[in-house]
């Protein structure tokens, strides 16, 4: 495009105008899908080398495959949904500022964990209290047909589950998080003793004593099962 | 006689559960469950114990939804611009956007590219510029609802249009259309799309070099704003300017400076008596509404924004324009319900139902309107009259209040069709129905109103009905809104036949197995006016429940 005397147009986006492209697409973008399926196949390294050469798809994808493992985290610390979604794009954010820096000596779920368990600490220590989970967490919505049809058993997961948030969130902050990427992440004790900096027989112990505070707060509901 | 387990036992049993132990160490800790219940025990309750918390955690998340998609550009940008915060440049490059989405939902732009511009001086600063830098307050761009007026929290991430070129700026004159992703793939439009012949637009994209220095400032400044008129709130639904009208007139206005001369001009003189067209259509609603919703409006700085679905329906309008779909305007998007001291909250929100900008005078609108003092809302009837329901309802209706809104497509004049939208995506949707006479509009937009604002009250009763679980509640609430869209779509039915046995005419017929009796439909409606329970939702109660007097 030709610019116009006078003026000054940088228009880096002209050559890719298609007048034919007008209406609005409903369909696929073919392209993308080609991308993301490509994407889907690879690592999480080399997904980390894409996105560092500009591919935000590749960090895209990465998104994808921890955004929720993320959440589930900072939920089960915090308590608090409104303030997980916040704090996840925190985490991915800061990641993806220090990909550069990513050196690949640990995994990247590793290293996003360690983001994420450091800014769940940074936002207990802010708060000094730990949150309780809210009522709201013993049911979902979306179980509304499961609500119209044995009622009784949902009440009863409900409360086994309310049960669990609450013995979780009295531990302390670090063992609920260490236990919830045991239990749920299912990190090895190699790689939770990277997220949390400390020996593996550091881990060993405060898995045995979360699980045992856990058991005796548990018990009933075992005795019930 | 029992055996105490150790610290050192357990933490062998824990290790051993997770298969985290050495050769010796397993062998220890078989020899420990082969003499000692107490072990078993304690690995067995382990067991339990994992169970139970992979039970709590696919719960937490179960009906949680992130409330934008965090994308990798999103991301990419929201970094540019802490890095910018932090010292660099406000337009730091971090990494090129490659391979950016350009599905057919509009997608967030969050590449950070060289800003764009007509001119080297840069005219003096537009609201738009003048952009607060959010903090990292979501994708989809933070709304607030400060007393009753949602205000958008706008940075450059959240624009959707593209830096706009001197094609762009022509386009938009002649065709009322913006590209909103850089691929220029997807535009929102006004007006009739692609009716203009391409000759024109280079033509006045030639003469533009005869404009002088103020004339090419001012297609500048005119294409900041542009660039700022359309920010994206979610995925499939934009805020876009309300005075979008008036723009492509300023466009408009601004280019025959240009003194253009055979097809360009009279291509021109033609986009002009559309766009006024247009203007009249869309701004004499958009007026209207305004002046009923000012609080309800999208606002950002001095500029009021109205929120418009991307056109994603499939099917062909009838007609030959493919209007804007202007129309949804909705209220307080986040949790829809907060009752203290319970602390319910539903994670899915309640179905809004955008209310419809029809061309035709609407009726009073009834809304509920956010308490700020945290006592119950008021009805506030636009046409005058005050509903007695809301006097006897003032002790129950919730504190925190949520919209309903139904949003109303328009095609080429007489089509119709009626989209119930849940946070802002359609949940359900009617045929397209043959209006043959605006009062058909109006009809249809007054019964709308009484049907919602009875919605909302059957909702507000469920949800202080302390004596029902929330389990109960919830459900029932969705049961309420699937009634209500059956409601809705037997009153569209009736209207259709209604209108079809006084034309004689062949109109769309509604899907198979809804009823046809008009009578009977009439006196739903009759009944929807009835800000009581309606009793068509009497399947919402359970069968454990005792719904008398409630419902």
């Amino acid at each position: 495009m030709s610019a116009i005397p006078g003026s000054t147009v940088i228009s880096g986006d002209a050559g890719t105008y298609r007048p034919e492209a007008r209406i609005t697409q409903t369909g696929p973008n073919k392209k993308y899908e080609t991308d993301r399926r490509r994407l889907n196949q690879l690592d999480d390294s080399s997904l980390v080398a894409e996105a560092r050469e500009g591919n935000l798809l590749g960090f895209d994808e990465l998104i994808d495959r921890y955004r929720d493992k993320a959440l589930r985290l900072v939920t089960s610390t915090l308590g608090s949904r409104e303030d997980a979604e916040d704090i996840v794009q925190e985490v991915f954010i800061k990641v993806y500022r220090s990909l550069d820096r990513f050196r690949g000596e640990a995994s990247f779920s590793t290293y996003l964990y360690t983001v994420t368990v450091n800014r769940c600490r940074d936002e207990l220590r802010k708060s000094k209290i730990r949150k309780f989970f809210s009522f709201d967490d013993w049911f979902s919505t979306n179980d509304a047909t499961e609500l119209s049809e044995g009622n009784g058993q949902m009440l009863e997961r409900n409360e086994r589950v309310h049960a669990v948030r609450q013995a979780m969130s009295r531990l302390p902050a670090q063992t609920s998080m260490l236990l919830h990427l045991r239990e749920i992440e299912e990190l090895s004790y190699k790689e939770l003793a990277d997220v949390f900096s400390v020996e593996i027989g550091t881990i060993k112990s405060r898995l045995a004593r979360a699980r045992d505070r856990l058991r005796e707060e548990l018990l009933p509901f075992m005795q019930e099962g | 006689m029992s055996y105490i387990l150790s610290e050192q036992d357990k933490s062998l049993l824990s290790a051993f559960y997770d298969g985290e132990t050495t050769a010796a160490e397993t062998a220890a800790v078989r020899s420990l469950l082969e003499r000692s219940p107490e072990a078993r025990a304690w690995l067995r309750d382990a067991g339990a114990v994992r169970a139970m918390s992979v039970e709590a955690a696919s719960v937490s998340l179960a009906g949680v939804v992130l409330s934008g998609k965090l994308t990798g550009a999103a991301v990419a940008a929201a970094a540019a611009k802490q890095g910018a915060l932090s010292g660099g440049g406000f337009f730091a490059t971090a990494r090129s956007p490659l391979g950016l989405t350009g599905a057919a939902a509009i997608l967030l732009i969050g590449a950070i590219v060289a800003f764009q511009s007509f001119s080297a001086d840069s005219p003096t600063s537009t609201p738009h510029e003048q952009l607060a830098v959010s903090t990292s307050q979501g994708i989809d761009g933070s709304l607030d609802a400060v007393n009753g007026v949602t205000t958008l929290s706008m940075d450059e991430a959240s624009a959707v249009v593209p830096p706009i070129t001197l094609h762009d700026l022509v386009s938009f004159a002649m065709e009322g259309s913006l590209p909103v992703n850089s691929e220029r793939t997807q535009y929102v439009g006004m007006g009739d799309q692609g009716s203009r012949e391409a000759e024109s637009i280079r033509d006045i994209e030639a003469r533009i070099a005869t404009l002088d220095q103020p004339g090419i400032k001012a297609l500048d400044s005119l294409a900041k704003l542009l660039r700022g008129s359309i920010v994206q709130v979610k995925e499939n639904t934009c805020a876009v300017r309300s005075d979008l009208p008036e723009l492509r007139m300023s466009v408009i206005n601004k280019l025959e400076r240009a003194q253009l001369t055979g097809k360009a001009r009279t291509e021109l003189v033609a986009a002009r008596k559309e766009a006024e067209a247009d203007r009249r259509q869309i701004s004499t609603s958009l007026d209207d509404e305004i002046g009923k919703m000012k609080g309800q409006l999208l606002t950002a700085g001095r500029e009021a924004y109205v929120l418009i679905e991307t056109n994603k329906i499939d099917e062909k309008p009838t007609g030959d324009r493919n209007y804007v779909a202007v129309l949804n305007v909705v209220g307080p998007r986040n949790r829809i319900i907060t009752v203290d001291p319970d602390q319910i909250r539903f994670s899915k929100p309640n179905p809004t139902i955008a209310v419809a900008l029809a061309s035709a005078e609407t009726t009073g609108r009834s809304s509920l309107k956010k308490s700020d003092n945290g006592k119950a809302p008021s009805l506030n009837s636009s046409n005058g009259t005050e509903s007695n329901e809301g006097a006897r309802n003032e002790s129950s209706a919730p504190a925190d209040s949520y919209w309903m809104s139904i949003t109303v497509n328009l095609f080429s004049g007489p089509g119709m069709r009626v989209i119930v939208s849940d946070d802002l995506d359609t949940t359900w949707e009617s045929p397209s129905y043959i209006l043959r006479s605006e009062p058909q509009i109006v009809e249809i937009y007054s019964q709308l109103n009484v049907m919602t604002d009875s919605l909302n009250m059957h909702l507000g009763r469920i949800i202080t009905d302390k004596s029902k679980s929330p389990q109960i509640r919830a459900w029932r609430i969705i049961s309420a809104q699937d009634a209500f869209g059956r409601r809705l779509q037997r009153m569209l039915d009736s209207l259709d036949k209604a209108d079809a046995d006084s034309t004689q005419t062949p109109s769309v017929q509604p899907p198979a197995g809804q009823p046809q009796d008009a009578k009977k439909n009439e006196d739903l409606l009759d009944k929807a006016a009835d800000t009581s329970v309606p009793t068509d939702l009497e399947s919402t109660c359970m069968p454990w429940e005792d719904c008398t007097g409630i419902g």
